[in-house]
């Protein structure tokens, strides 16, 4: 058991028989008021959303997951197949994947989480190289890398890259936020 | 006709259930609830109400639609509202787990002006392990908040109603009438201040006559007068009339509030009456060890002084914390100046009350989302 003030973002509890993320949690306090902690939490079921607030020494189970290292195999639409050392396949969709689908490339390396034996994340790594398909022609003189220009990469997707990049360049991906972190080495 | 149950635990003073009272009154008498107020301490209330007889049967029916008691009905009713510090008891909170269509259920918190509070009013907590959704109603004075509960006697008046008995007071002491000083209700905790409020006052030079209800500033303000304080007795100080009122019930209190040219107050009964009658006030807040309080105090001074001059805005400010961290010199510097602004302040504590009326009365927003969530 967790009580609500010690809760933090990652942590996963259950309310009725649905576990739920804990996305940010504040805590408050003042005067004579009861300090509550007010939490954005998600479903790991259904991935809904919702803004809650509760009396910081309220109880919660809070619950353990299991995880895996497991290497994502290929698409079948519309699920998604990984493979874990020991050759079982798990599939995962593409809502529960989000923009993170963007990132896989086959035989990478992830870690997936699972509740009652279903995965219901997969956390990829937190950096990809991919290379520049399409994008205007290179501006120069501007090494800042505050002018930004869209770019296409290899196998489509787009994104925001500093001025500066070419097409045929690799680049460096944060798969958290899905911006550009710098040119690939 | 609806049902609703109020639970109410009485931690220390009257005003836990001073609003436990009024909120419950409201919804009975304005709202068409039959309400069940249940009270841990039914002495603190009796003496508030003083036609709730203790010594009878319980639940009793103190107003019509209104019932009394130590505990609950045992069939849950529709709406259920922990007033403050209240909790539920666990075999309560099991039947409305059980009950076919489950209670809308609210936490009747303090109110504060802090800027979190918004953000909080009336969000979900769904309970972890039962079939219940709980929610957060803040009382205040900002937008997004549950605005006030106000009015005497009759909860809803319409704020022009007591404002009106504001300028004519009916139920001032008699000493009052026919007098052009200033009244001023002084209804603190204990306030090591005081003596700088007695002596800034007296610096003021224009005489006074204060208000002093029996309460927890007796014994202090005795010993600074040097004097026994007894109820019905006037006895000056310099330029000063002290008049003790004897303990008095909660309507005759509100009308009191309204009533006076300043009100000193407390907590959040008296504070909520003082603030909806459009009355100068200066508040003492609840004080608590690890200084939470004056976060609290310094979000309400710098709410209510929004659209005041900078100068009285400052004096404002400077006295509450004055008042309230216990300077004495500071609040000797501070109360002439604020005096001065008086008629100023009249006039501000009048918008500020019409502005806390554009939010709905607390009773009524709870109400309307009781319509929206059943």
């Amino acid at each position: 058991m967790k009580i609500a003030q010690e809760l933090r973002s990652g942590n996963v509890i259950m309310i009725g028989n649905e576990p739920w993320v804990v996305k940010k949690a504040e805590f408050n306090k003042s005067g004579r008021n009861a300090a509550v902690m007010k939490m954005k939490l998600q479903s790991l079921l259904k991935g809904t959303l919702t803004e809650t607030v509760y009396k910081a020494d309220e109880k919660f189970e809070d619950v353990i997951l299991d995880k895996k290292d497991v290497t994502y195999s290929y698409f079948a639409d519309p699920a998604y197949v990984f493979m874990d050392s020991e050759y079982n396949q798990h599939e995962v969709d593409a809502e529960t994947l989000g923009e993170g689908a963007h990132f896989l490339d086959e035989g990478m390396a992830c870690e997936m989480t699972f509740y009652n034996g279903r995965g219901i994340s997969v956390e990829l790594p937190t950096t990809v190289i991919r290379e520049i398909e399409y994008t205007e022609p290179a501006v120069r003189g501007d090494t800042s890398g505050k002018v930004l220009k869209v770019a296409r990469m290899v196998g489509g997707l787009e994104l925001k890259v500093p001025a500066f990049c070419e097409i045929g360049e690799k680049i460096e991906i944060d798969t958290r936020t899905g911006e550009y972190k710098n040119r690939a080495k | 006709m609806p049902r609703a149950v109020l639970f109410c635990t009485v931690v220390d003073n009257y005003g836990d259930a001073g609003i436990a009272w009024r909120l419950a009154r409201a919804l009975a008498q304005n709202h068409g609830f039959a309400v069940h107020l249940v009270v841990d301490h039914l002495l603190t209330l009796a003496a508030l109400v003083p036609t709730l007889a203790t010594a009878g049967p319980l639940p009793q029916e103190v107003l019509p639609g209104l019932w009394v008691g130590a505990a609950p009905p045992s069939a849950p009713a529709d709406l259920v509202i922990e007033v403050l510090t209240a909790e539920l008891p666990q075999d309560y909170l099991a039947a409305m787990a059980a009950a076919p269509q489950p209670p809308v259920w609210l936490v009747y918190e303090h109110l504060s002006a802090e800027d979190w509070v918004a953000g909080c009013h009336l969000k979900p907590s769904p309970h972890p392990r039962l079939p219940l959704t709980r929610y957060f109603f803040y009382p205040g004075v900002q937008e997004g908040t549950g605005g006030l509960l106000w009015g005497g006697r009759d909860a809803t008046r319409p704020l022009a109603n007591i404002q009106k008995s504001n300028e004519h007071p009916s139920p001032r002491p008699s000493s009052l009438k026919g007098e052009g000083g200033i009244s001023i209700l002084l209804f603190p905790y204990e306030n090591a201040a005081v003596s700088g409020l007695l002596a800034g006052l007296s610096a003021y030079g224009q005489g006074a006559h204060l208000l002093v209800p029996q309460g927890r500033i007796w014994p202090q303000l005795s010993a600074c007068l040097n004097i026994q304080l007894e109820a019905g007795r006037t006895q000056a100080h310099g330029p000063l009339q002290i008049e003790a009122l004897p303990f008095t019930d909660q309507d005759t209190f509100a009308d009191l509030v309204a009533g006076v040219d300043l009100a000193c107050v407390r907590g959040e009964d008296s504070f909520v009456m003082a603030l909806m009658a459009g009355v100068p006030l200066l508040w003492h807040i609840y004080n608590q060890e690890d200084g939470a309080h004056l976060a609290k105090l310094d979000a309400f001074c710098e709410d209510y002084t929004k659209g005041m001059r900078p100068a009285l805005a400052r004096v404002f400010t400077d006295l509450h914390r004055a008042w309230n961290v216990y300077d004495r010199a500071g609040v000797q510097e501070n109360i002439p100046k604020y005096m001065a602004f008086l008629p100023e302040l009249r006039a501000h504590a009048q918008g500020r009350a019409e502005k806390i009326k554009k939010l709905g009365g607390a009773a009524q927003n709870i109400v309307d989302f009781f319509g929206k969530v059943r």
